[in-house]
């Protein structure tokens, strides 16, 4: 079905329908891309990404009857499962989570994402059918874990707000439970307040029918901290595109990222950091391992303006290319507005290191072994400061795959 | 020729005509404007077989269709088209100053820092020099000795009648006019520019240069040159100079294509020193120039070095497509930008044959309000197996007003090619900064030796002569922005 139909057939169905104002932005948004001299082709957004594949799919979201929960193992651990985009309405002491209702078309106004430029946001305003609204409250120690189920079919247009209040302490880990032939457009809007610190981890391992298009816009304040690190294994289509404002000072910002990707999978992903403030330290490290036909692009950014004295800002982009038919674009950006910083970037591909490879195999390890050992110590740098239980994890899905590439 | 005759000459010469008569000069401007009359008034004036013409009204047919590129991060008005006369015929002596006193102090000023000779100012400061002098007669000399070796060295439009089943073959062929529309521009209104066809397994003596050529000033807006470097040759290409040069033309569309058959070796060094506008940022030139070299033979080598010092808005992108088996493209570049002046520069490498290299240098330097930027792609296409490919570019602010962008685009498509790119952004180290202060060097002079330090790497790829130049005109660029 193509884009005006389901527009048109399913507008009743989206939240906020009958919000003049968010109606509004949703018609314009859906005549700037439908406009006919809308470059696509320079549009970061859309690398990697057929157009035909956005504009063409079958809108499909109804309320079904399987109840999402929000389930405490210990005092620490809390286990939510969003069905569909949907939650549960949960209260207690340390957190608040609750969906998107109708009354919460002011906050939507308010997010700050209209200057990127991303088609794949556009989408996601127009066809916004749910988005959760998740409240972290002051000097919370926890560790969440959330996963997103998807039933066969959906297409889910999500916008959601996480709020980390002061001084928490917060680890948090999305899954995706996608069954088959899903749409995902996730779009996260998260405020790390004063003296928080985040560790968020993604994994996403789902199976080749599904898409998803994960976002985040988040913005840190003053000594407070994010990290980012995303797992991707999927054989679907994954898009992560993440930004991060740094507008407190002394703040600081990781980003980092693994793909792995076999036969025709592709994967697009940004990161962007922003430095508002004096004294902020980044990091954007993303490296990926790509086999058969697989294709994959990193666009990496760090803004510094002006007022940003004593700036840190790493970036760092590894792809290794095991056969002659994948490819790997990268863009690492640096765009520096003040003098007293010190940044860069630095960026490789190219194929296992044959010295490193020949070293093992005249010790007597057979070629596939040896492939396997460089590959993971191309990745355990990265699981060294991973807690326990997410280390295990990536290393098992890690040695799935590769298992599966010596195989081929 | 003795100091007497010359006295004589420059008397003669700087004498205003005294017999009071007026000899109507006809105009040979056309109107201004761009359309296909302007195309045919430039091919008519300069004799154009009808090939040419044809070819030219083809590549404004092609221009029309065109909108200008938006990659760039620069920031300028648009430009008007119809408002720009495409043909200027070189200057009569009435309209030239009639000695150095006359011209600019602050010029004069510059050419004396960077210790040009004074026959060579007046050249450069367009007095009108009737008498032949010395580099000229210099320049004649070293003509008889290219011919000799079978070189043909001369401008464009005299190749288009002397040679053109080679400017048939190459013109257009390395930068289709299609590509963008300065391009396209370019290629239906340039006026004038150097052809070099150096035949086989010849090794050019000496380096060729605007410089040597008679008629060369001038040559305008829409320059376009043309190098054929045929089997096992070598060249190495001079362009510019350092001493600042004032021109009234603001747009200025150069092509520049650069062919190496097999074995051979370009190397083509340029010095930009062109008016940047004054301090507040308003007049200067906008340069958009699109220089693209083909190694098309296996072996070949093209290495492009350039210091950019000039201009208000430089848009620029000497580029290499290494098609022939390990052939092998360079860029070597430092920008350095000051006040409002804008730069946005880098390379393109484009990896098709196997076992291709390329290597990549950039240092940018930026101070007051300038915006400098580092654009470069790098790709490797599938069948470039072993290809390798280096690149850093080191960036270096002054002051908290300005701006260092790095946008480097980098593709493979072969999982034998290796790509290394690093860039680095950073101030003045304070520590080196006060290491030699305390040597009794000014604040001024630290930074500059400092930042000709951070440049060598650069620097010391150019010819020697102009090496020596360029290190003087790095410091002068500095001025009045340090401390």
């Amino acid at each position: 079905m193509n884009l005006e139909n389901n527009f048109i057939k399913h507008s009743k169905e989206y939240i906020f329908s009958d919000n003049k104002i968010l109606s509004n932005q949703r018609e314009s948004a859906f005549k700037k891309i439908t406009q006919k001299n809308y470059d696509k082709k320079n549009n970061e957004s859309l690398k990697n990404i057929t157009i035909n594949d956005l504009s063409k799919f079958d809108y499909f979201y109804k309320p079904i009857k399987e109840d999402p929960t929000v389930s405490l193992t210990d005092d620490l651990n809390y286990e939510i499962k969003l069905f569909n985009g949907i939650c549960k309405h949960y209260e207690d002491d340390f957190i608040e989570i609750r969906n998107l209702t109708n009354l919460d078309f002011k906050t939507l106004l308010n997010q700050d994402n209209n200057n990127l430029d991303d088609i794949i946001i556009d989408f996601n305003k127009i066809f916004l059918n749910s988005g959760i609204f998740f409240n972290i409250k002051s000097e919370a120690k926890l560790n969440i874990r959330l996963t997103h189920e998807t039933s066969d079919n959906f297409t889910i247009f999500q916008n959601n707000f996480i709020n980390f209040k002061k001084r928490c302490k917060v680890k948090l880990e999305d899954n995706f439970n996608l069954t088959n032939n899903s749409i995902n457009n996730i779009n996260y809007n998260i405020n790390v307040e004063e003296d928080a610190t985040i560790k968020h981890n993604i994994f996403q391992n789902f199976a080749n029918s599904n898409k998803l298009y994960l976002t985040s816009n988040t913005v840190c304040e003053k000594k407070s901290s994010y990290s980012q690190n995303t797992y991707n294994f999927s054989d679907g289509f994954v898009r992560n595109f993440h930004h991060v404002k740094l507008n407190g000072e002394f703040s600081n910002a990781s980003l980092r990222g693994c793909f792995f990707l076999k036969d025709k999978n592709i994967c697009s992903n940004k990161t962007n950091v922003k430095h508002n403030a004096e004294n902020c330290i980044s990091d954007q490290t993303y490296k990926g391992i790509l086999n058969d036909h697989s294709k994959a692009s990193y666009y990496s950014n760090t803004f510094v303006s002006e007022n940003a004295q004593k700036t840190q800002g790493y970036q760092l982009s590894k792809g290794i290319l095991l056969t002659d038919n994948c490819s790997f674009f990268s863009k690492p950006e640096l765009r520096i507005f003040a003098d007293d910083v010190k940044c860069s970037h630095g960026s490789t591909i190219g194929p296992v290191d044959e010295s490193a490879l020949y070293y093992l195999r005249s010790r007597g390890i057979s070629k596939n072994d040896a492939m396997k050992m460089i590959i993971s110590s191309f990745i355990q740098e990265d699981l060294q400061n991973l807690d326990k239980d997410i280390a295990e994890r990536v290393s098992k899905n890690l040695s799935d795959y590769l298992t599966s590439l010596v195989n081929d | 020729m003795d100091t007497r005759t010359s006295q004589t000459l420059d008397k003669y010469a700087q004498d205003k005509y005294k017999y009071g008569f007026i000899t109507e000069i006809e105009s040979d401007r056309p109107q201004k404007g761009l359309n296909e009359e302007t195309i045919k008034f430039i091919s008519k004036k300069k004799n154009e077989p009808e090939w040419m013409l044809t070819w030219r009204l083809n590549c404004y047919k092609k221009w029309l269709k065109m909108s200008d590129p938006q990659w760039a991060n620069l920031k300028f008005p648009k430009i008007d088209y119809q408002d720009i006369y495409y043909y200027s015929a070189p200057k009569g002596f009435e309209e030239k100053p009639k000695d150095l006193s006359e011209v600019d102090p602050k010029l004069i000023e510059t050419y004396n820092k960077l210790g040009i000779p004074l026959e060579e100012q007046k050249v450069l400061a367009g007095v009108a020099v009737d008498a032949v002098f010395d580099s000229v007669s210099v320049a004649t000399t070293y003509k008889g000795e290219l011919e000799k070796l079978g070189i043909v060295f001369c401008s464009i439009s005299e190749a288009v009648h002397k040679h053109p089943e080679l400017v048939k073959k190459y013109l257009g062929s390395v930068i289709p006019p299609g590509d963008h529309s300065f391009s396209a521009l370019n290629s239906a209104v340039f006026t004038d520019g150097s052809f070099v066809y150096i035949p086989e397994n010849v090794k050019c003596p000496m380096e060729l240069s605007t410089y040597f050529r008679i008629n060369a000033e001038d040559t305008g807006q829409f320059e376009r040159t043309l190098i054929i470097a045929d089997k096992g040759s070598y060249v190495s290409y001079l362009e510019g100079c350092t001493a600042p040069q004032r021109d009234t033309n603001q747009l200025h569309a150069a092509n520049v294509e650069l062919i190496a058959l097999e074995n051979a070796e370009i190397k083509y060094s340029t010095v930009q020193n062109w008016y940047p506008g004054d301090e507040e940022g308003k007049g200067g030139i906008y340069n958009f120039v699109t220089k693209r070299g083909l190694c098309k033979g296996k072996n070949s080598k093209i290495s492009w070095t350039q210091v950019e010092t000039g201009s208000a808005l430089t848009w620029k992108y000497p580029s290499c497509i290494l098609k022939g088996d390990n052939s092998i493209g360079e860029f070597y570049s430092v920008a350095i930008t000051n006040n409002f002046q804008q730069a946005d520069t880098g390379t393109k490498m484009t990896h098709i044959g196997k076992n291709t290299r390329s290597k990549i240098i950039s240092k940018g330097i930026s101070l007051g309000y300038s915006q400098n930027t580092y654009r470069g792609n790098v790709s490797f296409l599938k069948k470039a197996d072993k290809a390798r490919n280096y690149t850093q570019c080191d960036s270096l602010l002054v002051g908290n007003k300005c701006g260092a962008h790095t946008i480097p685009y980098i593709d493979s498509k072969n999982n034998s090619a290796i790509i290394e790119h690093e860039a680095s952004t950073s101030k003045i180290n304070e520590d080196q900064l006060y290491y030699c202060r305390q040597r009794g060097l000014s604040h001024e002079e630290a930074v500059s030796l400092i930042v000709n330090g951070f440049c060598k790497q650069v620097l010391q790829e150019l010819p020697m002569e102009f090496a020596v130049e360029a290190q003087k005109l790095v410091s002068i660029s500095l001025e009045g922005s340090v401390g």
